[in-house]
């Protein structure tokens, strides 16, 4: 068990109203574990996302990594951005460099950045900014900078849906790559997306929350081989039926 | 043409006349020896003043955008801090820092501290709003991967205040001129209080009667001034267009000598070992949690004791003044009057003009081409440089209030102006199509599409235009020419005579105190109001 999300639920004040976002969460991430997390605008994936990796602090319950509570800068668990995130003023090296420094020092940084580098397929772009980048490239950056501090447990706030539909499929398909590969990172993602195709072809896990306040409606093992079909009737059946749980 | 191209033309020019003037034997050289050492008196001055504004503008800024419950307090201080007349508190400095520090030496660090205050709060919000606007996912992202302390600030905190600051920095320099001449010429009215600097000595010759040598001295000045623009502020901008997070790839129209490599390496090194070692001092403050504490406790220490302080006298001072209140305070109120009367008439004579010709440059682009950079630089010239040369003129051929209200004017017209050409600009291109395809011309376009999208940017430009004019007023109420006094009935006028003329510490605050309140009752009842209806009903998102 990598990591343990129990009991979580949030809510915000505003104007002294208080609105629930989230209620009362259970489910635990395994080894091997790609969770994909989908559901109507507004049922606050993202928020759970992002109590799941520590930056915002849930209203009740908690979250467990390897037994113990997770803190924003665990260096075991990483995070990609929608909007990439990427510091403009650094280049596209300095930008993963920057996250490796209080690990690695030096040539040894300079060394696992490029490796992430090649793996993502940018190299020749080590000295560019991220301005001169399309979006396809500037979510690459973002990839090799989460995988670069080698994280066991990867966690995407919808990172392809800033986007166009034929980049985000080539990127999709080499992160399935990569995902294969044993060499590489992490044991386990978590990936928050609305869209649900994308989910029924990157997961083997989908975990489908409810209108606000967001409420786990189904915790789904998806069991279709990969690589995925699109075409393949069986692969629509579980579109379907996600859909059917969200709606 | 470029506007680099034409700074440079007028640098030739002017030094071209400068040296035919001495080659014609109109001014001699032995006048010009100390210009040099005034220049850099000048140039001093408003360096130390700079620097001390960026070391508070770190500090403040960064302090308000991360505590906060400092924040809630530190704002608005500095909301009323921007909004009062600094000029105002020229001669209230001089008195307070002669106070401390007899003779000369005391009005250098009035004159400092003066151009510190007009530098400091345009450029301490900067840093706060740089800080408050980084995107939200690049805090998180820093969060998540662990940047923490200097690591934190070398790549997110610092970079991100870049842009802003360096604008606003320009900004800070041209206002800091003109309080630099301004101060320069109002200490001039006094012999034992005279600080030398080119503003004395524009006065100086001009009182002397050696025009030619005040000509000079002006050009000089200017000289600097588009210097200055060229070698600093030029490849500072494009330097910070690397810190942008909207700039979108597109490089700054690469301008010959502002994009060599060493000028922009040498300012680079500067600003980035003067901002690490402010932060690496607070940094290592910070370290240790006894350090903390304890520099914790003596800042509210110091903070209670410095306020008690300051409400202390301020109250034992007020107290006294109410018991026996100078005759010249009933005066007050109608010295006001008269000042705000003379600012209201330029500001009507500043709308008139610049109205139509803001409308007649944002539209026209060819006139814009030539028109915009020969502004911008008759902009950069501080209009109180100026003063001496209508002085001049004017008590010759007219009358001193005619020469105030002009200047006065100089000092307002800018803000409108480039405020309006702004407002011009914004209209969207969709607006303006419908507008021609349905038809709505002329005095229709005027009044449901042009004079409302100007509005906005007119409140903006109108509240930094009053600023500007009210401090224009102090200096140019009152004038010593050839050993004779010229003055307006003014608020201005008083406080310069409470201060040079018969000393009268009581009579300084009063009229400071007064001014300040007036300004700050003018803001909120007529300003703000019209800002807000204006950011409600006429902003274009």
């Amino acid at each position: 068990m990598l990591a343990e999300i129990k009991n979580v639920s949030k809510t915000y004040e505003s104007d002294g109203n208080k609105i629930s976002v989230l209620d009362n969460i259970n489910f635990t991430v395994e080894d091997n574990d790609f969770i994909c997390i989908v559901g109507p605008s507004g049922c606050g994936k993202s928020t759970l996302l992002r109590i799941i990796v520590g930056l915002e602090k849930p209203t009740s319950g908690e979250v467990l990594f390897k037994g113990e509570l997770i803190a924003p800068d665990n260096p075991k668990v990483a995070m990609v951005f929608q909007n990439f995130a990427l510091f403009p003023w650094l280049t596209v090296k300095e930008n993963i460099e920057l996250v490796l420094e209080s690990k690695k020092h030096g040539e040894e940084a300079e060394k696992v950045a490029c490796k992430y580098i090649k793996a993502v397929g940018l190299d020749g772009f080590e000295r560019v900014y991220p301005r001169e980048l399309s979006g396809g490239m500037k979510q690459r950056v973002g990839f090799a900078r989460a995988l670069a501090v080698e994280p066991v447990l990867l966690c995407m706030d919808e990172p392809f849906s800033s986007l166009d539909a034929l980049t985000s499929q080539n990127l999709k398909d080499e992160l399935l790559m990569l995902w294969a590969d044993a060499s590489m990172p992490p044991d386990a993602v978590i990936m928050v997306t609305h869209n649900v195709e994308e989910a029924v072809y990157m997961a083997n896990r989908i975990i489908i929350l409810s209108h606000r306040p967001g409420k786990i409606v189904a915790d789904l093992k998806i069991e279709l081989e990969r690589p995925r079909n699109r075409k393949d009737p069986e692969f629509y059946r579980w579109v379907d039926k996600v859909y059917s749980l969200i709606v | 043409m470029k506007k680099g191209h034409f700074i440079l033309l007028i640098i030739i020019f002017l030094i071209s006349v400068t040296s035919a003037f001495y080659f014609f034997d109109i001014i001699d050289f032995p006048d010009l020896e100390l210009l040099p050492y005034y220049a850099a008196s000048s140039l001093l001055r408003m360096g130390f003043a700079y620097f001390f504004a960026l070391c508070f503008a770190l500090s403040y800024g960064y302090i308000a955008a991360t505590n906060t419950s400092a924040r809630k307090i530190m704002m608005p201080v500095l909301d009323v801090l921007q909004s009062v007349p600094i000029l105002g508190f020229f001669p209230a400095a001089v008195l307070f820092f002669i106070g401390l520090i007899p003779g000369r030496t005391g009005v250098e660090f009035a004159a400092v501290f003066l151009i510190f205050t007009s530098m400091a709060w345009n450029m301490a919000f900067g840093v706060y709003e740089s800080l408050t606007t980084i995107p939200k996912e690049l805090v998180e992202a820093a969060n998540s991967f662990g940047l923490h302390g200097w690591q934190r600030l070398e790549s997110l905190t610092l970079p991100a205040c870049v842009p802003k600051l360096v604008y606003n920095s320009i900004v800070s320099w041209s206002v800091g001129w003109f309080f630099l001449v301004a101060s320069e010429i109002i200490s001039a009215g006094s012999d034992t209080y005279k600080l030398p600097g080119i503003g004395s000595f524009l006065i100086d010759t001009t009182y002397s009667g050696k025009i030619a040598l005040m000509l000079v001295g002006l050009s000089v000045l200017v000289i600097i001034i588009l210097l200055l623009e060229l070698f600093i502020w030029k490849p500072m901008q494009s330097w910070a267009d690397k810190y942008n997070y909207e700039y979108a790839g597109e490089k700054r129209p690469g301008e010959f000598i502002f994009n060599m490599r060493i000028i922009k390496y040498v300012f680079r090194s500067i600003f980035e070992l003067f901002s690490k070692v402010i932060v690496s001092l607070y940094i290592i403050f910070h370290k240790h949690e006894l350090i903390k504490r304890t520099l914790k406790l003596l800042g509210y220490l110091i903070l209670i004791s410095v306020l008690a302080y300051i409400a202390y006298t301020f109250i034992v001072s007020i107290t006294k003044m109410l018991h026996n209140l100078p005759d010249e305070a009933y005066s007050i109120p109608l010295a006001i009057a008269y000042s705000f009367l003379r600012l209201s008439v330029a500001y009507v004579i500043c709308i008139l003009w610049t109205i139509p010709a803001a409308v007649y440059i944002a539209r026209n682009k060819k006139a814009s081409s030539y028109l915009m950079p020969i502004m911008e630089v008759a902009a950069s010239i501080p209009a109180i440089a100026l003063f001496p040369a209508m002085v001049v003129i004017f008590i010759r051929y007219g009358s001193l209030e005619i020469a105030a209200i002009i200047l006065i004017l100089l000092g307002m017209q800018w803000y409108l102006l480039f405020n309006l050409i702004a407002g011009v600009k914004s209209i969207p291109k969709d607006v303006d199509t419908v507008a021609a395809s349905f038809g709505i011309k002329g005095k229709l376009y005027w009044k449901k599409v042009l004079l409302p999208a100007m509005f906005p940017s007119f409140v903006t430009g109108s509240i930094t235009a009053w600023g500007g004019g009210w401090n224009t007023l102090i200096v140019a109420e009152f004038i010593v020419f050839k050993g004779q006094e010229y003055h307006l009935f003014g608020i201005g006028y008083l406080l310069d005579r409470a201060t040079f003329q018969s000393p009268d510490s009581s009579m300084v605050l009063l009229s400071v105190l007064s001014m300040a309140v007036t300004i700050i009752f003018l803001n909120r009842l007529i300003w703000q109001p019209m800002y807000r209806k204006a950011l409600a009903k006429y902003k274009f998102d």
